[in-house]
């Protein structure tokens, strides 16, 4: 396999460096490198998901698709069934039946990204209403 | 302790006057903004539009979610969970739809924490929260 990868020199604040250390002590990631790709990655999906662009549809998609194809999954799992899960790379790193202590939860969790969903019976997506509409004067 | 948050009624384009406080939104450390909000009880969830984070937005959030209107039409969204500052009350992890135009709401994933009392003829718009609210906080 051709290493398209090219060396690149970068400066970090100390303190941002600890933290980066402390990831991989915990065994988040094995070396600086995988934190700082991982770290661009999700910044470069953070940017590309805020800019209005088909792009960002289509990346929004491809994650709503992930997502549902791993709640299908879950959603034959008696575990997981009708609660709340946390997923990091499509695993399932915690769970609860009420969605605020979960999410109080991995708040405090390092890993990024993580998605909070309902595992609802065959995977159906979690609905919510806003039925708040302003009628305005023509 | 009780924590509290004071809004009035305002007309706005609407039929009607609209119970509104300010808000303040948070992503992140020193990633807050802040926007005039409708206390809505109807809504499952805050919704607040795209347009006001000048970041990108990241971090947990539900991906596999439908938003409902009053139509009954579904669209897909995406649910952060910011924290959200009302006067001196302060609750994370709150879920918030956040979408492109639409119009900032205080939805029950926030009110559901807090005492709401709203008396159009007195312009009296007011949230509090006790110790026995969970998650909020003083700011």
């Amino acid at each position: 396999m051709v290493n398209h990868m090219e060396t690149v020199a970068a400066k970090l604040p100390k303190t941002l460096l600890a933290q980066v250390n402390r990831l991989i002590a915990g065994g988040t990631f094995p070396n600086r490198s995988e934190v700082i790709r991982a770290a661009v990655r999700e910044f470069l999906e953070a940017s590309a998901l805020r800019s209005a662009s088909p792009e960002n549809d289509r990346a929004e998609e491809a994650e709503r698709k992930r997502l549902q194809k791993t709640l299908r999954r879950l959603a034959g799992d008696p575990r997981y069934l009708n609660r709340f899960v946390a997923l990091h790379r499509e695993r399932v790193i915690d769970s609860d039946d009420e969605l605020d202590p979960l999410v109080q939860r991995v708040l405090r969790r390092e890993e990024q990204p993580i998605f909070v969903e309902r595992v609802n019976p065959g995977g159906a997506p979690a609905r919510v209403r806003l039925p708040g509409v302003r009628v305005k004067f023509q | 302790m009780i924590h509290e948050a004071c809004g009035r009624f305002e007309r706005g384009e609407g039929l009607t006057d609209a119970p509104m406080v300010r808000v303040g939104v948070g992503s992140g450390r020193d990633r807050v903004v802040s926007t005039s909000a409708v206390v809505d009880i109807g809504a499952d969830v805050c919704a607040f539009p795209s347009e006001l984070f000048p970041w990108a937005l990241s971090g947990v959030r539900s991906g596999a979610i439908l938003v409902q209107d009053v139509w009954g039409d579904s669209r897909p969204a995406i649910v952060y969970y910011p924290a959200i500052t009302v006067g001196t009350i302060r609750v994370n992890g709150v879920a918030s739809v956040v979408s492109a135009g639409v119009e900032a709401l205080l939805g029950r994933s926030f009110l559901n924490r807090v005492e709401v009392r709203l008396s159009a003829p007195r312009n009296l718009v007011l949230l509090r929260a006790t110790g026995r609210s969970g998650h909020a906080e003083t700011t």
